[in-house]
């Protein structure tokens, strides 16, 4: 599989961005809106990681670390306005705190801020897996509706899909996709799982409810 | 190189197995919770119903009753001359005693009297005596112990065992019937025994016809209860019902 096909693959991206950009014309919930934000900004961080390896034949690792970062705050917010962190004010400034420390810690601190860490993507990974589970646990029990229509049951699927596959990539790339083959086979299907999440958010957003309903 | 796969394969698996009990954890949490809350649900409509029954029976009794009693009294009090005048004004009494006995009737069956001022023993003897006078069933009842049970539970027993007998009388075609208890130290098992046609357990929960096993269920597990129901077709019915009182 090669790099631009991998891109074509990530460019999947642009389902759920095309069906926001038609639903941002009605008035939705803006309680996914940071999600909503969170697809633009993993959009751009595709692209400068294309331009970057493919034209400039350098290292994506400086826009993959921050673009780390910001998506595990923007998820936590997210997760926040859902209400799974919610009346919890005091948890979500904590999990914050400590997701900017590990990341300040580990890319500025320890200078690895141009090259690739596995540590702080594992680390808010696992974070967004177990807020994932807490958030479908509790739909499964409390939802009267059909679950397979609701945007905040079919995001943290997605979420709970490719948050653990990306631990798992994170460790193979650890370990090296030249030194064993298993872990480059993983490495290599991170682009189609990653397609198939983005169809899941993709039909996430055009289930979210108007701000009427 | 080895050693460094292990040890990335051992934190992986522990990372996963975190997240896999934290999904067992979590869901536990929210279905006690949801348990805990149709519980509740179920207390309320309970009782919201039986306070609605009470204020209906003691409507009809303390409204209705004497306001009947009155007019027979004035009805019988004209002055008649005719025999025919006479004989309609005796009917008319005679019905309205008719009244005023079902109301009492449809009054008691609401909420006994007896329940709120003599307790739940003396009201479970009386609907006993006034079953077996009406449908001739014989009934067996000893029961020491139930003044244990809480005032707040005692209209919930009452209505279990009101549950029963119904159900003995109208679909088993019971023709005798046993209650008694046995008082142990953390509970009071209270056993309800018939001579009726039995019936199939599976079939009735299943069906809308198992309402009032169903009603008797919940009751039991407001009142912190287990309920044990045995029968089989031909074979009468047998029904534990385990109390706690301490």
């Amino acid at each position: 599989m090669n790099l631009l096909f991998t891109f074509f693959l990530s460019q999947s991206i642009l389902l759920p961005i095309l069906i926001a950009f038609l639903r941002l014309r009605k008035n939705f919930d803006l309680q996914f809106l940071p999600f909503i934000i969170l697809l633009g900004i993993a959009f751009i961080s595709e692209i400068s990681s294309f331009l970057l390896v493919d034209i400039y034949h350098k290292s994506n690792a400086i826009s993959t670390n921050i673009y780390s970062l910001l998506e595990c705050l923007i998820l936590l917010y997210q997760f926040y306005l859902w209400g799974s962190v919610k009346h919890k004010k005091k948890l979500f400034i904590c999990l914050a705190l400590l997701a900017s420390g590990v990341w300040v810690t580990d890319h500025l601190i320890y200078q690895h801020l141009f090259s690739f860490r596995p540590y702080f993507r594992i680390f808010y990974a696992f974070i967004i897996v177990l807020l994932s589970i807490n958030t479908i646990n509790a739909m499964i029990v409390q939802y009267k509706g059909n679950l397979f229509r609701n945007t905040r049951f079919l995001l943290s699927m997605g979420f709970i899909i490719f948050f653990i596959y990306q631990i798992i990539y994170e460790a193979s790339f650890y370990i090296g996709y030249d030194k064993s083959l298993i872990a480059g086979k993983i490495i290599l299907f991170f682009g189609y799982l990653n397609f198939f999440v983005n169809v899941i958010f993709a039909a996430a957003v055009y289930f979210i409810p108007s701000r009427e309903t | 190189m080895e050693d460094k796969i292990l040890h990335t394969v051992l934190f992986i698996s522990l990372l996963i197995a975190v997240i896999i009990a934290f999904f067992i954890i979590s869901i536990i949490r929210y279905h006690r919770r949801y348990i805990s809350l149709q519980r509740e649900r179920i207390r309320a409509e309970i009782m919201m119903q039986e306070s609605e029954r009470k204020r209906i029976a003691n409507d009809l009794h303390d409204s209705l009753g004497p306001l009947l009693s009155a007019v027979k009294l004035n009805i019988q009090s004209i002055d008649i001359q005719e025999s025919e005048d006479s004989r309609i004004i005796h009917k008319a009494g005679q019905h309205i005693d008719e009244i005023i006995k079902s109301l009492r009737e449809i009054s008691y069956n609401l909420m006994p009297n007896t329940l709120n001022r003599k307790g739940l023993t003396d009201a479970i003897e009386e609907y006993l005596y006034r079953c077996s006078s009406v449908h001739g069933l014989k009934i067996k009842f000893q029961a020491p112990g139930l003044e244990k049970v809480t005032v707040e539970n005692e209209v919930h027993l009452f209505r279990i065992i009101q549950e029963t007998v119904h159900n003995a009388v109208k679909h088993a075609k019971a023709t005798f019937l046993q209650i008694y208890t046995v008082e142990k130290s953390e509970e009071l098992v209270l056993y309800i025994k018939d001579n009726g046609i039995g019936f199939d357990l599976e079939e009735v929960q299943k069906s809308s016809a198992g309402l009032g096993l169903k009603s008797m269920e919940s009751r039991c597990e407001l009142i912190g209860a287990s309920c044990k129901i045995q029968t089989s077709k031909n074979k009468g019915c047998e029904i534990i019902i385990k109390i706690p009182v301490n």
